[in-house]
């Protein structure tokens, strides 16, 4: 058993951060503006590589390894199997054969890429309007993936070696010539050019080989300032020349083609070059030496705006992956848990909540530097919601495991924030980036109130509806347990949770009206968000009014309860997809069918386990 | 129930109730909210539903702000009927049946700024105004929108003589006291713009002015957004100098212009406008943005507000309103033309504001003290 | 009416009457709040920090070796240009005119990218016919970059035309991309930068 134990924690250390090998670690660590915020090159790789492949890392090889052989090394780059293709359509209309989940390189999806070229603008005007089949929109996005790639690959071909002949006459001197060494040549070829073409026509065939050298240098160069154009994305150049502590930064074909050269970056450009060289010859001692130089210009330039604790945080989140640990531990409370309803011993207990408090450990480690990373609190986007309820559903498992012991309290709380963990990552098409916030979000104040208090309140919702499933299943089979806990015990238990259910989310559905007046002038504008709040809020208190009264009892109590998951499920993600109102800023793709799924299979258990009980308890005498 | 024990202790024999004190004590009891709150979700689940379909707009005013909800032939009782009687509920049994007794106080507190909130609610809906504001930098503007009325605006010789309401504009004479007359031809609450030559529209021998010369208005289907229907009539105009069929729309780029006994008139279609007391100049507009990105971070503005002889300096951001006079001025959305930028304010003015701040409050009180008092029972026990 | 009730309905008839009270305040009875426009705590406008101008050493026109260095105390003004480039043609009489009018104070560098000495050398020919005072005087220098080493390589000037506008203690104050200005703006620029005419 312990051995079994072992192999998992290895297994997990392992693969949760494919780290990168020396040589790589100064690399990994220089800046890159990206989607607002200035990360780690890691970080970028990480997204970059996620977005094309759906993986963090490709076969062993890391990320910013991964990100090193594409800019550095462009050539071999085509044949570099990176895409992930999974919708069937595409992948029988591109006809090579490969196993589900392999990746295909740009040189194979060339043949499907081209062939489909002229219906992208058609596409994106149906994608205003919302009618895209599933293959049209994996086409967009492959077409998307495709051209990120291409600017990834492009991104340093100022600086790389071409093989290009170049004419005896322009005195450059022989060896590796870049770019920017012919660059200075390319008015004097084009002029050339005119005159060779006005001296002896079109055609190349009449030329001398000089001259054919001198029409190809022309093209070539044309066509790779050509290719250059709108290449924004890996904005590592920071700008000389603005002001404020905020630092721009520009993609370096970017800043030659705006004029924001400078002799500073002209240096820091010179450094990035001996990166690729050394590279290139595969010295990696050089590559690192080459890589501090760089890195030490670049924390000169920027001084005190160069973010370095978010940055050591950014790559120790990066490396740690709390949530894998986190889903590890949960998962093993859980196994643990589950033990001891068959053989009822103190040591699985003990187990189980040591797990369960080591994954609430890295959970809350893994919020907390997100929350140092991005400097606000900690919910902002619908997938740090899930996140943190995740969270708040543990500490109370864990919490109430403490203090009133048993295992019962352990295995809901992990249950809940296992199944919510394995959610989060469906729920964005992105890498499990740290984005920023739009205007209206961006105020720490009511993200530490409104949206705090409501996600907590979604977590005790969560756990109440947990234990009114518990109590239904005692219920039904009260023989199943070795423990027999309490039917009407667990009832008052869920009616107390569902009480501080009631509490968080009335109080954080009132905040958000206070939000919404300071921000868009109305209390209450039954916005589809606000009404899925007061839906919840409502739903508790017609129950507990209602088994105050005596007008609902136990039994129906339960089932209700356990349907609040369902009303939670709609309310948190299903307003998302209606696609309407000032609070649809969250992320929708693949939603609907999770969730259909999910509320689907929850009314049945609940249909089925009150049905169940109906029918028992109506034969007795 | 407190109040029936009440009944009971105090006279030997059950008193016969009036009429008005049945219904008042049916409306008191508990359970009557057993029943209302389920009826409130499903007007929820289904009016949030139909937003998709309708928009906000419309899907409000069917469901959430209505008395009676017409399924076909089925009757169902709408939002403002729900929660006018869950208002009056609480608010019978707060005056009625909620003795103070230290037991029941945080809830009785609770339950107070509930009703505090609902009130507030009742005042915003029958009070509450909503308009937008469009100044561009540098310019000054007193000017309020509303968000959804349309109305005819005439002027004779640059001063507004007239304002019909759209909804009155049907189709036929327009009422007007002047020395031309108006009639409306067509009426559309969402307009197409078509070629004249492709329209089936005849209007006989009516010259065809202006605009009506090379365009022509069609009715088409509302979009969900109903801010954004570009509504406009056809007219005829007889008895001016220049007679014949004009058009008017809203965002027209030129009014309809002609002279009639011996003045000059304009006419024009848009949002009703309503002229504050006050102007406000927009100084700067400011956009944030995050480094690199077009995702703005903040947006700001800083106007000047010109009150009789007043002028003072403010500033309006996200989250951070200005407030005046009755009237809150909210940053809501921006344009950028080749001129400048433009700001856009959202104002309201809502006499019923400071309630759901009050109702929260005592909310808090009521709740804090309920979790103190059951503390405080639990440890003597 | 029982006395509890009727303390509720006073209560209640109280806060209408508070709310009331307070919301007529708050509309009516208040000075106009006095809110200074907040300063921009836009980070984008903390000042600039110039740089200081790597110095570079060229031949001018006459064979002689310049440096930057030797220009410390006026004003610089450092244009890569071309006379294949129709804009830079376009700006380099302003620079002209602005030399002539401060000789004391300025100097125009222009750092020519021509890779045909003929060519540069009828572009110089028509400015010295058309403007000969100011082509005569000191502080107006040519030095020819053929290979571009000053232009790309240390200045990273890629496109054409680009202006470094330098300050008398040698920092790199502004950058000019393009040549969508006129003389007016020029000298309003410089000005703004500390150059007192």
């Amino acid at each position: 058993m312990r051995i079994l134990l072992l192999t998992l924690l290895c297994f997990f250390a392992c693969t949760s951060g494919v780290r990168a090998s020396s040589g790589y670690e100064t690399f990994a660590s220089l800046p890159v503006l990206h989607e607002g915020r200035l990360q780690p090159l890691e970080s970028f790789a990480r997204a970059q590589l996620y977005k094309l492949s759906s993986h963090t890392d490709l076969d062993g090889q890391a990320a910013d390894a991964w990100l090193a052989d594409v800019i550095f090394d462009p050539g071999g780059a085509a044949d570099k199997a990176v895409f992930a293709l999974d919708n069937e359509v595409l992948r029988e209309r591109l006809g090579i054969e490969k196993p589900r989940g392999a990746l295909y390189t740009l040189a194979e999806l060339e043949p499907l890429l081209s062939e489909t070229r002229s219906e992208i603008a058609a596409l994106l005007a149906a994608e205003e309007q919302g009618n895209l089949s599933a293959a049209q929109t994996a086409l967009l996005a492959l077409h998307e993936k495709s051209v990120t790639y291409l600017k990834l690959m492009r991104s340093l071909s100022l600086i790389l070696p071409l093989n290009v002949e170049v004419p005896d006459r322009y005195g450059v001197t022989k060896g590796d010539v870049t770019f920017l060494d012919l660059v200075r040549q390319e008015t004097r070829a084009i002029d050339d050019l005119k005159s060779i073409v006005a001296d002896k026509g079109d055609d190349p065939a009449q030329y001398s080989a000089q001259q054919r050298a001198i029409a190809a240098l022309a093209f070539q160069l044309q066509q790779i300032r050509g290719g250059a154009a709108g290449n924004a994305l890996f904005k590592i150049m920071p700008l000389s020349w603005q002001g404020g502590q905020q630092v721009e930064f520009l993609a370096p074909w970017e800043l030659l083609l705006r004029g924001q050269g400078s002799p500073e970056n002209a240096a820091y450009l010179k450094r990035w070059q001996a990166m690729a060289s050394a590279y290139r010859a595969g010295d990696m001692n050089a590559f690192s030496d080459a890589s501090t130089a760089a890195k030490n210009h670049v924390r000169q330039r920027l001084g005190a705006a160069y973010p370095a604790l978010q940055f050591t945080l950014e790559r120790i989140y990066d490396a740690l992956q709390p949530y894998n640990w986190a889903v590890f531990l949960y998962a093993a409370s859980l196994i643990f848990a589950a033990l001891y309803a068959l053989y009822v011993s103190n040591v699985w207990v003990i187990l189980s909540r040591a797990a369960l408090a080591g994954g609430a450990l890295f959970h809350a480690g893994g919020i907390g530097l997100r929350m140092a990373i991005l400097e606000r609190p900690p919910v902002g986007t619908l997938y740090e919601s899930v996140l943190f309820v995740a969270l708040v559903c543990a500490l109370i498992g864990l919490v109430l495991a403490f203090k009133r012991g048993g295992v019962a309290y352990n295995f809901a709380g992990a249950f809940a924030a296992l199944g919510l963990l394995l959610v989060a990552p469906t729920i964005i098409s992105g890498a499990e980036t740290l984005g920023v916030l739009s205007a209206v979000l961006n105020t720490n104040f009511w993200l530490g109130t409104h949206v705090l208090c409501i996600t907590i309140g979604y977590g005790v919702a969560v756990m109440t509806a947990l234990f009114a499933h518990f109590a239904l299943f005692t219920r039904a089979f009260p023989k199943l347990l070795a423990a027999r806990p309490d039917f009407d015990k667990l009832i008052t238990i869920t009616y107390r949770i569902s009480l501080a259910a009631l509490l968080f989310t009335a109080v954080g559905t009132i905040l958000g009206g206070i939000w919404a007046d300071q921000s868009w002038g109305r209390f209450w504008g039954w916005d589809p968000k606000e009404n899925g709040a007061l839906l919840i809020v409502l739903w508790l208190l017609w129950l507990q009014h209602g088994r105050l009264s005596g007008h609902i009892k136990s039994v129906p109590f339960a089932a209700g309860m356990a349907f609040m998951n369902v009303i939670l499920a709609l309310a948190w993600f299903g307003v998302n997809l209606l696609g309407v109102g000032l609070h649809s800023y969250g992320f929708t793709e693949g939603l609907a069918w999770g969730l259909g799924l999910f509320c689907g299979a929850q009314s049945l258990l609940i249909i089925v386990l009150w049905g169940y009980i109906w029918r028992r308890e109506r034969s007795r005498p | 129930m407190v109040f029936h024990h009440v009944m009971e202790t105090r006279t030997g024999h059950i008193k016969k109730k009036s009429k008005i004190q049945t219904l008042l004590l049916r409306l008191v009891r508990a359970d009557l909210v057993f029943w209302i709150l389920p009826l409130l979700m499903v007007v929820l689940v289904i009016g949030t539903l139909a937003q998709a379909e309708m928009g906000l707009f419309l899907a409000q005013q069917r469901y959430f702000a209505s008395w009676i909800i017409w399924f076909g032939y089925l009757p169902f009782p709408g939002g403002h009927l729900l929660i006018g009687l869950f208002t009056l509920h609480l608010f019978l049994k707060f005056i009625v049946a909620s003795e103070w007794r230290w037991v029941k106080a945080g809830i009785i507190l609770s339950h107070a700024g509930a009703l505090i909130l609902l009130v507030g609610g009742l005042l915003t809906a029958l009070l509450a105004r909503e308009y937008y504001m469009v100044i561009p930098e540098g310019q000054t503007s007193p000017f309020l929108y509303d968000y959804h009325a349309r109305e005819l605006m005439i002027f004779e010789d640059d001063r507004m003589v007239g304002a019909i309401p759209f909804e009155q504009l049907q189709i036929g004479d327009v009422p007007l006291d002047k020395s031309f007359e108006l009639s409306v031809m067509q009426r559309c609450t969402n307009c197409l713009i078509e070629r004249r030559e492709d329209s089936a529209q005849d209007f006989g021998d009516a010259p065809l002015h202006s605009m009506a010369a090379f365009m022509a208005l069609d009715s088409t289907a509302p979009v969900r957004e109903a801010e954004a229907n570009i509504s406009g009539v056809t007219l005829q105009i007889s008895g001016s100098d220049t007679d014949g069929i004009y058009l008017a729309f809203e965002a027209m780029p030129k009014p309809v212009e002609f002279q009639a006994g011996g003045q000059a008139y304009k006419i024009l279609l848009g949002k009703r406008q309503t002229r504050l007391p006050f102007a406000i100049e927009l100084v700067d507009f400011k956009k944030e943005s995050y480094p690199g990105e077009v995702m703005a971070r903040a947006y700001s503005a800083d106007v000047i507000v010109h009150d009789g002889g007043l002028n003072w300096p403010a500033h309006i951001a996200m989250n951070k309103p200005l407030r005046y006079q009755g009237y809150t001025f909210y940053q809501s959305a921006f344009e950028r033309n080749e001129q400048g930028e433009i700001t856009i304010l959202a104002v309201v003015e809502n006499k019923g504001r400071l309630f759901p701040y009050i109702g929260t409050i005592v909310i808090t009180i009521g709740l804090l003290l309920h979790l103190i008092l059951v503390l405080r029972r639990k440890e003597q026990t | 009416m029982k006395k509890g009730s009727k303390r509720n309905l006073l209560a209640v008839l109280s806060v209408l009457i508070g709310v009331a009270i307070a919301t007529y305040y708050a509309d009516f009875g208040q000075k106009p709040p006095i809110s200074a426009p907040a300063p921009s705590i836009s980070l984008q406008n903390a000042p600039f920090e110039a740089a200081a101008a790597p110095d570079f050493t060229l031949k001018d026109m006459n064979g002689h070796e310049r440096t930057l260095a030797e220009f410390r105390g006026k004003f610089v003004i450092l244009n890569f240009w071309a006379s294949w480039c129709a804009p830079c043609i376009k700006e380099f009489p302003h620079f002209l005119k602005i030399a002539r009018e401060y000789p004391e104070k300025l100097v125009f560098l222009g750092v020519s990218s021509d890779f045909n000495d003929a060519a540069m050398g009828r572009f110089l020919d028509k400015m010295k016919a058309a403007h000969p005072a100011a082509m005569a005087q000191d502080n107006v220098v040519i030095l020819p970059d053929p290979q571009q080493k000053i232009t790309l390589d240390l200045f990273q000037t890629m496109r054409l035309p680009e202006t470094i506008l330098i300050d008398a203690n040698g920092a790199m104050r502004d950058k000019i991309i393009g040549a969508d200005w006129d003389y007016e703006d020029l000298l309003n620029k410089l000005e703004s930068l500390g150059f007192s005419k």
